[in-house]
């Protein structure tokens, strides 16, 4: 067999590649009779891996070592296929096999170039393939996974899976804002406000985030917080009231996506460790493995805070006591003398 | 010129006169002096001074209730109409209730507004009383305020005029047509919030007039006199 040119660019695939080609190839031999090492440069690869067709589920963590051998040499002849690919790329054929899904047969060249973003170290080995097709979009099923946990104010991660509904195209989320007001209002009594506003909160089914003397941090829902406002500034004068609003809705889609790739990712590596043959297999697998769902945490932790703020308004208040000291802003009164009359400025206490 | 006049009298009339003319002026300026104090007054009886600041006297009772002279600096058209009206429109939207209006009289005879309101702030459920009395002279506008728990106000409001009385305020200059100005037209203040029924629309006895009641309905029910001066 002689190296083509176009394979030593798969050299440059690593561990991972060699990995692959063993999980495949070596049962093959085993079965043929054929003994094979486990070469960190083999110019060969496994179409299904690049396309993400596994067969078989998973536990994570767990390390199945058995090599059933089970493969036949119709994989072998797939690879043969496969380094005799043609360099110029062919017309784009249809694809129609989803990402995630077991195998429902064997693999052909047209569907290799399935390369899944995030994939860590072994997403070279898609790009080794060249692309030759334009695959068409298919939503795969952590997309809506991820959605469901979007709805969830808990965020709790639902198994993939769960729901094998697919759609071409995502779904509006609609705009994903997050909402920070701030007041300033003044009260003859303070510790009689202070205990209206916990009581306006926790009706309005917020919490009291923060507190000190005259000092409220307070958590509520999106939809009641102008509502809480109102009422607050009820209690007193209203000396200042701002409110923002952060659109987050790119992140938020941006988080979505990153889920549910690192999932795929998952599920594809979980696949994997179940194929391996040998503890250092497992253990390369596994680290990328352990890559994958560390990153896969850390973007669910901020999705689940992005929901958090989203969901929940944060408004800081000031509470201050009114007295002689006090006066009354007016808005454009160019006459503000009545601002600094009344019963504030007046009476003692 | 006094002197060229009084040149051609004796030496010890003209050096008489000369002491006299000498005197007058002293006593003008210092006189000059004393009326440019916006105001002056003595603690009334019951009441202590805590701050006394040129505009701003502050004085206390031991029932907490207040005394204040705040002094504002009076605008060209700036009549005692004018203010009062700006006083009252404003403090009405503050939840202020006028509830009397009437003409008063300083120590030296200069002629103000004195507005009794009860107010109640938003969130409180003690009631208060507020009386606020008006004078504007040429240079300024001159506030006497007094207020207190709404439980006070039988001794207090009873009082406020005798204490206005005791008040001497400054500020007019001669032949002046602000001081000793008209009186305001009785004033009122928007009614206070209806309470909220459950859910019938026919209005209670004591429900507030509606905004195009007559002018008079407020101020007779507010015991409000008829402008004077």
């Amino acid at each position: 067999m002689t190296i083509h040119p176009h394979k030593r660019r798969l050299r440059s695939a690593g561990p991972w590649l060699a990995l692959l080609a063993l999980s495949l190839v070596a049962p093959a031999c085993a079965k043929a009779g054929k003994t094979m090492s486990m070469a960190p440069d083999a110019p060969a690869a496994d179409p299904s891996y690049a396309r993400g067709d596994y067969g078989g589920e998973a536990q994570m963590g767990g390390m199945p070592m058995e090599a059933d051998g089970s493969y036949d040499m119709d994989e072998m002849a797939d690879m043969e296929a496969m380094e005799e690919m043609p360099a110029e790329p062919a017309p784009p054929p249809t694809v129609t096999a989803s990402v995630g899904t077991p195998a429902s047969g064997p693999a052909s060249t047209n569907d290799i170039p399935q390369q899944q973003p995030g994939f860590g170290g072994l997403q070279k080995e898609g790009a080794n393939f060249k692309a030759k097709a334009k695959p068409e979009r298919h939503e795969p099923e952590g997309a809506k996974d991820t959605r469901d946990v979007t709805k969830k104010s808990g965020g709790s991660e639902a198994k993939p899976g769960d729901e094998a509904t697919t759609t071409d195209e995502p779904k509006d989320l609609g705009r994903q804002i997050i909402y920070t007001a701030e007041m300033t209002i003044s009260v003859f009594k303070v510790e009689e406000a202070m205990k209206k506003v916990e009581v306006a909160t926790i009706a309005a089914g917020g919490y009291i985030q923060q507190m000190s003397e005259g000092y409220y941090v307070l958590r509520l829902p999106a939809p009641a917080l102008r509502g809480v406002m109102d009422d607050v500034g009820g209690l007193g004068v209203v000396e200042s009231r701002s409110l923002q609003a952060r659109d987050v809705t790119e992140e938020f889609v941006d988080l979505q996506s990153r889920i549910r790739v690192l999932r795929e990712t998952r599920e594809q590596l979980l696949a994997l460790l179940k194929r391996a043959h040998s503890v250092k297999e497992a253990l390369e697998v596994r680290q990328a493995l352990d890559a994958v769902t560390m990153e896969l945490e850390v973007a669910l932790g901020r999705l689940r805070m992005l929901e958090n703020l989203i969901g929940f308004s944060t408004l800081t208040l000031h509470i201050s006591e009114r007295g002689p000291h006090t006066s009354i802003p007016s808005s454009n009164d160019p006459f503000p003398w009545v601002d600094s009359l009344g019963v504030e400025s007046t009476e003692w206490k | 010129m006094i002197m060229r006049a009084s040149s051609r009298l004796p030496r010890p009339r003209r050096a008489r006169l000369t002491a006299v003319t000498w005197a007058a002026v002293a006593l003008a300026g210092l006189m000059g002096l004393g009326a440019c104090a916006p105001f002056k007054l003595e603690p009334p009886p019951g009441f202590a001074e805590v701050q006394d600041y040129e505009r701003n006297t502050r004085m206390k009772a031991g029932d907490n209730v207040g005394l204040s002279v705040r002094v504002f600096d009076n605008v060209r058209g700036g009549t005692l109409a004018y203010w009062a009206e700006d006083l009252v429109t404003k403090l009405g939207a503050r939840g202020y209730q006028l509830t009397a209006q009437k003409l008063v009289k300083s120590k030296n005879g200069e002629p103000g507004t004195r507005f009794d309101f009860d107010y109640q702030a938003p969130g409180e459920d003690i009631k208060k009383f507020y009386s606020a009395v008006l004078f504007v002279t040429d240079r300024y506008r001159i506030v006497l305020q007094v207020a207190g728990d709404a439980e006070h106000n039988g001794r207090y409001l009873s009082r406020i005029d005798g204490i206005v009385a005791e008040l001497k305020v400054g500020g007019c200059k001669l032949g002046s047509k602000i001081c000793g100005g008209a009186q305001p037209p009785p004033l009122k203040t928007p009614p206070p919030p209806a309470p909220e029924s459950d859910g019938e629309d026919t209005p209670s006895e004591d429900s507030p007039p509606p905004d195009n009641a007559p002018a008079d309905a407020v101020s007779q029910d507010a015991n409000v006199a008829a402008p004077q001066g």
